[in-house]
């Protein structure tokens, strides 16, 4: 397993916030699926993903277009979670082409799936730590626009004022 | 097999995540948990998912890793077979 990274995701304060966060009800999860969908389609993606960065994996809480067996898992590995990019930064991070970014081209998601491009931004909790981040896909190489990066970031504005709902 | 190096997490990874996230806490709980537990991941995983939130997160994130790499490795297994 890959310490380092864990335990820079693994921050007691951090994971502390997001169990701050009933992130289990099947409303709420419905109505994340549904708030992802609606990015995926705003933005013309094929697959929209809301999920926390827990210490060791990505937990997908919402999603739109995942099949295979990141929706049986859930999740994925942290090591090969873009997200995680975008929640170590705490700002919005894009990928233009994974296949030819030498940052991500040996990535396996990269090389087991047809991920090409992508762009998230980060969902921050109540007590300042990026918990986790709202992102789309894309299957071709794509330059993401302003007006892309401005739909996922309201988005995650909701997506926020969703799980404060949802506060233990 | 380790599919694209990914392993099956272990009891030992189990603590090493409790410890973790639960800083100086983290012996502590790890020691209630492995009390609890008997000896193998799954019966460790009920347990971690019944305490605390926080290490209900720990199991959330070790089902993840596991259930990934059973998937992977199983598919891994079928190309094998049909190579």
């Amino acid at each position: 397993m890959n310490t380092e990274l864990f335990d820079r995701l693994g921050v007691p304060e951090r994971i502390r916030e997001i169990a701050g966060y009933d992130l289990y009800t099947a409303d709420l999860r419905t109505t994340l699926d549904d708030l992802a969908e609606r990015t995926a389609r705003t933005v013309q993606a094929p697959v929209s993903l809301i999920s926390v960065m827990l210490d060791t994996s990505q937990f997908i809480i919402g999603s739109y277009g995942v099949s295979g067996w990141v929706a049986h898992a859930q999740g994925t590995p942290a090591e090969w979670a873009l997200c995680t990019h975008t929640v170590l930064a705490g700002e919005p991070y894009c990928v233009v082409d994974a296949r030819e970014d030498p940052r991500h081209a040996e990535n396996p998601m990269v090389r087991m799936t047809g991920l090409r491009s992508y762009l998230g931004v980060p969902l921050t909790g109540f007590g300042g730590h990026t918990l986790g981040a709202h992102c789309v896909i894309d299957s071709r190489p794509r330059v993401f626009s302003d007006t892309d990066r401005r739909v996922l970031t309201d988005a995650a504005a909701e997506v926020m004022t969703l799980l404060d709902a949802h506060r233990l | 097999m380790d599919p694209y190096g990914l392993t099956r997490p272990t009891v030992d990874d189990a603590r090493d995540t409790v410890h973790r996230v639960h800083g100086a806490d983290g012996a502590q709980i790890w020691q209630q948990l492995a009390k609890s537990a008997g000896g193998s991941l799954d019966d460790l995983l009920t347990v971690m998912e019944a305490a605390d939130p926080t290490t209900r997160l720990c199991a959330v994130a070790l089902r993840i890793r596991m259930t990934s790499y059973d998937c992977l490795a199983a598919a891994h297994l079928e190309l094998r077979s049909l190579a």
